[in-house]
């Protein structure tokens, strides 16, 4: 199931700046707790930039403003990427404040929907695109302590090795230090500095990997020829040569070269974006020698992104999984059944018909097969660039536990044609004539570039394939596949769909068991003793007419209507509520239904509909079987 | 024009940081519009009656109810009138401000509060130029790429300096030094990137006409490293604030105001 929100708050509904470049940050130990940081001015000019947040998973959001910058700033912060460490709801941001030049602030909050502005733990200048990661030590004598990673381009690096990752192993402490670790080991040439792009990936293992772009040339005309390269460190970094356990086999240094000599061209466009280089990097939380990358070159002339991954901690890399050109801001995420989501965005059609596509490709394979869901398709001419980026050098998306959450930044028309999994907009709108509106609802509101947050959940499907001696069936439903009984199976209660065989030991049938038509009856079924009326005239009794039963039929079956109410069912648990208030309670009432009416009345995606109608006509067959 | 207000303030006058002022009535206290707002017996709802003072993107609350966090030795009851000045708190599905001052509403409050609300323009222009080295009304005449510095970063936020030559047309008295000629032209730097780092610093074109607030008498880190990195010459001046220059169409305005 996917859900899409446009989380400019209700009370902003006038609002029309240019929040682009967003990033998410979830709590990973209290889903609901979500942070959204953009280029959005706090709304009144104060001197604290805001970001949005949310403490019910997404479903409404306010602004709070506690990062600090400069009052009257019209894009709130500079860059900025927020996290939270795993345990304990630390929250922490990488940005680059305003005033100053290239400067550096690491930030930290206890409580990230407390008013209190963040505290600064780093400030210092001449620093690009700092990218944070965090993450809660889980055991072992350093437990509980928060590791902070920050990968930025630092350009007061000796030798014009410039990609560093900034690194405390204490964040939490009431001082912690950071360190500037140097992850480029080799001579960055004519471009004399490393690219802006050093994004950082967390296992809770201790296993800490970068990306990065390694310069080589950059040439007047504003080309750029680079390798990717990848580090790794396999003890949090601590160690006194951290980053340094991937070593080339080409030259020996640290640094695993990805791919080498790929171009692109610094400050190209690509609809009304510029172009200066993309990466993002996810690993495994369920295996730590499995790691995604996913950079952007130029291949036949068009910006294109490329997906890799290595199964052997960096060490040998796979081609490309999937080749996407006209593409950008790709962000990688794995969640906690290894299942990899790959989040990006791509202008298609030319002219004034050019879109912006936000696309979410999930896999269960490293893409010999996946399922593509564009979650927007919008106009890409407009609105007009207030500054660059337009939507962002780069957007986020990330996993706790099998849930996928992400954010993008896209043309705000309230179209739902725009948004084939659905939307909801907080501020006020009309769908009909895809307007936007002031909180009067009245006064018409200019399109702008909002940021859009969307989450991908698992719908619950269990299917019971296989029963063995072990398996203890404590509740039997209509859904319940019995494929084989054995003489060790226990049944502790039978329904119409119990299906006995001859090897099924029924130990005694009492005066309270109830034989319905439904009740196959064999050899081995012992009856209970009969008891016969005493003689003497037969008095006709007098009874009342019996209630009428309601059933639902389905082909030959008969069910009693409360049999079929979507509750029952776990597999549709997830969605029982909602289909019940729009009145779909029942199977037989799901299976007949137009997806459609059944989108328009729950708030799902007309894809997540015709899912709900599938299985529900699964889980009646099955039943009638 | 930007505002920014004195530090000083009377009675009469709002609070520096009152960036919401208006007139409401208390329709409830110890109540919230939206649910992230602590409840305390400070919490209210009001409903605006009159905006005096406040960004365009809430121009839409005239008429409708917000909260009002009263801040410590505030009072209000319920049905009574005030001029609120109030500050930013929480944006959700409604809004919610925190409350730096609060006065009955009389028709002198009210008139005073927008007496001082519609000098604030003059005031902060009036402070800014007395922050200047230089005031100038001019035109540009020239503009031409910066050298680039040498080592300097490649980075998206590279300001991309430019230099704009403009032809002087006046100087106000107060920013004339004594015994000092007027300038017949003053060189400026300015970032013509269209990066969000430079997405509010004025971008100038032949021909542009207006009034220049240049350099800070008090020199500051960050001043001078901004000098440092445009590369600038002694006798030039940087340009990177909305509140180095006002275009043209104020000028006459601005120069009057500054004669005075």
């Amino acid at each position: 199931m996917i859900t899409v929100v446009n989380i400019i708050p209700n009370a902003l509904s006038g609002e029309t700046s240019q929040d682009s470049e967003p990033n998410i940050a979830v709590n990973p130990s209290n889903a609901n707790e979500i942070a959204i940081s953009a280029f959005t001015p706090d709304p009144m000019g104060g001197a604290n930039a805001p970001i949005f947040v949310s403490t019910n998973g997404g479903t409404s959001w306010a602004l709070n403003t506690i990062v600090p910058s400069q009052a009257g700033s019209v894009t709130g912060t500079g860059d900025i990427v927020p996290r939270f460490a795993s345990t304990g709801g630390h929250f922490y941001a990488g940005i680059l404040r305003q005033p100053g030049s290239l400067r550096l602030n690491i930030l930290r909050s206890a409580n990230f929907v407390s008013p209190t502005t963040m505290t600064v733990l780093v400030d210092r200048n001449q620093v690009d695109q700092p990218f944070v990661q965090a993450m809660t030590v889980p055991s072992g004598p350093d437990a509980g302590r928060d590791r902070v990673y920050v990968g930025l381009n630092d350009f007061a690096a000796a030798g014009g090795r410039t990609a560093t990752v900034e690194r405390s192993l204490n964040a939490a402490a009431a001082a912690p230090g950071f360190t500037s670790v140097r992850i480029e080991t080799r001579g960055t040439g004519t471009a004399g500095q490393n690219g802006p792009q050093i994004r950082p990936a967390v296992h809770a293992d201790g296993t800490v990997y970068a990306v990065f772009y390694g310069w080589r040339a950059f040439s007047g005309a504003g080309l750029v020829t680079t390798d990717v390269v990848v580090v790794r460190d396999d003890n949090w970094g601590s160690g006194a040569s951290p980053f340094t356990a991937l070593t080339d086999p080409g030259d020996g240094l640290a640094g695993l070269r990805v791919v080498t000599g790929v171009q692109f061209t610094w400050n190209a466009r690509l609809g009304q974006e510029r172009l200066g280089g993309d990466l993002s990097i996810a690993v495994d939380p369920t295996n730590s020698s499995i790691v995604y990358i996913a950079y952007c070159d130029v291949q036949g002339g068009a910006y294109t992104i490329h997906v890799r991954r290595s199964t052997d901690r960096g060490a040998t890399w796979s081609a490309d999984l999937r080749t996407l050109a006209g593409a950008k801001n790709p962000a990688l995420a794995i969640n906690a059944a290894g299942r990899v989501g790959f989040a990006y965005q791509r202008v298609t059609g030319a002219g004034t018909a050019q879109r912006w596509e936000t696309h979410l490709e999930l896999t269960n394979d490293a893409f010999t097969t996946f399922a593509d869901h564009v979650l927007a398709t919008v106009p890409a001419n407009a609105p007009a660039p207030l500054f660059l980026p337009y939507i962002g050098d780069y957007m986020h998306m990330m996993a706790v536990g099998n849930a996928f959450y992400g954010v993008f930044s896209a043309n705000n028309t309230p179209d739902p044609a725009n948004f084939p999994q659905g939307v909801t907009f907080l501020r006020n709108h009309d769908f009909t004539t895809n307007r936007l509106l002031n909180v009067d609802g009245v006064t018409e509101v200019p399109v702008s570039i909002d940021p859009f947050f969307f989450k991908h959940t698992e719908l619950s499907i269990t299917r019971l394939t296989h029963l063995t001696r072990f398996t203890r069936l404590t509740r039997l439903t209509p859904l319940t596949r019995i494929t084989r009984l054995t003489p060790l199976t226990r049944l502790t209660l039978f329904t119409r769909f119990t299906r006995l065989t001859p090897l099924t030991r029924l130990t005694q049938l009492t005066r309270f068991t109830q034989l319905t038509r439904f009740t196959p009856i064999t050899r081995f079924t012992r009856f209970p003793p009969v008891v016969t009326r005493p003689p003497g005239p037969i008095e006709p009794p007098i009874e009342p007419m019996p209630p009428v039963t309601p059933f639902v039929r389905f082909g030959n079956t008969l069910f009693a209507p409360e049999d079929l109410a979507v509750s029952r069912f776990e597999e549709l648990a997830g969605a029982a509520d909602e289909l019940q208030a729009a009145g779909f309670g029942g199977l037989h009432q799901l299976v007949t239904a137009d997806p459609h009416e059944v989108a328009a009345a729950t708030g799902y995606s007309m894809e997540e509909a015709a899912q709900l109608i599938e299985l529900a006509q699964h889980l009646l067959r099955t039943a009638r079987r | 024009m930007a505002k920014r207000r004195s530090r000083k303030t009377s009675a009469a006058t709002p609070p520096e940081e009152a960036t919401f002022v208006f007139r409401g009535t208390v329709v409830q206290r110890g109540a919230a519009t939206l649910d992230e707002v602590p409840l305390t017996r400070a919490t209210l709802v009001v409903r605006v009656d009159e905006i005096l003072d406040g960004p365009p993107v809430l121009a839409g609350f005239a008429g409708q109810d917000i909260t009002v966090q009263l801040g410590s030795g505030q009072q209000a009851a319920t049905g009574k009138s005030y001029v609120f000045h109030t500050a930013g708190w929480i944006y959700g599905a409604g809004l919610a401000v925190r409350c730096l001052k609060l006065t009955p509403e009389t028709e002198a409050a009210v008139r005073a509060s927008r007496q001082s609300l519609e000098s604030a323009p003059e005031r902060a222009l009036k402070a800014r130029a007395a922050r200047a080295e230089l005031v100038v009304s001019g035109r540009v005449t020239e503009v031409a790429e910066a050298p680039r510095q040498p080592r300097a970063p490649i980075t998206e936020h590279d300001p991309e300096w430019r230099r704009a030559t403009i032809a002087v047309d006046e100087v106000p008295a107060s920013s004339q030094r004594v015994g000092a000629r007027k300038p017949k032209q003053v060189v400026v730097r300015f970032p013509s990137s269209p990066d969000v780092r430079w997405a509010q610093a004025p971008k100038f074109a032949v021909g542009d006409a207006g009034v220049w607030f240049l350099g800070e008498k008090k020199k500051t880190k960050d001043t001078e490293a901004v000098r440092a990195a445009a590369g600038a010459a002694k006798s030039e001046y940087v340009v990177v604030s909305p509140d180095d220059f006002l275009p043209g169409e104020f000028t006459e305005r601005v120069m009057s105001v500054l004669k005075r």
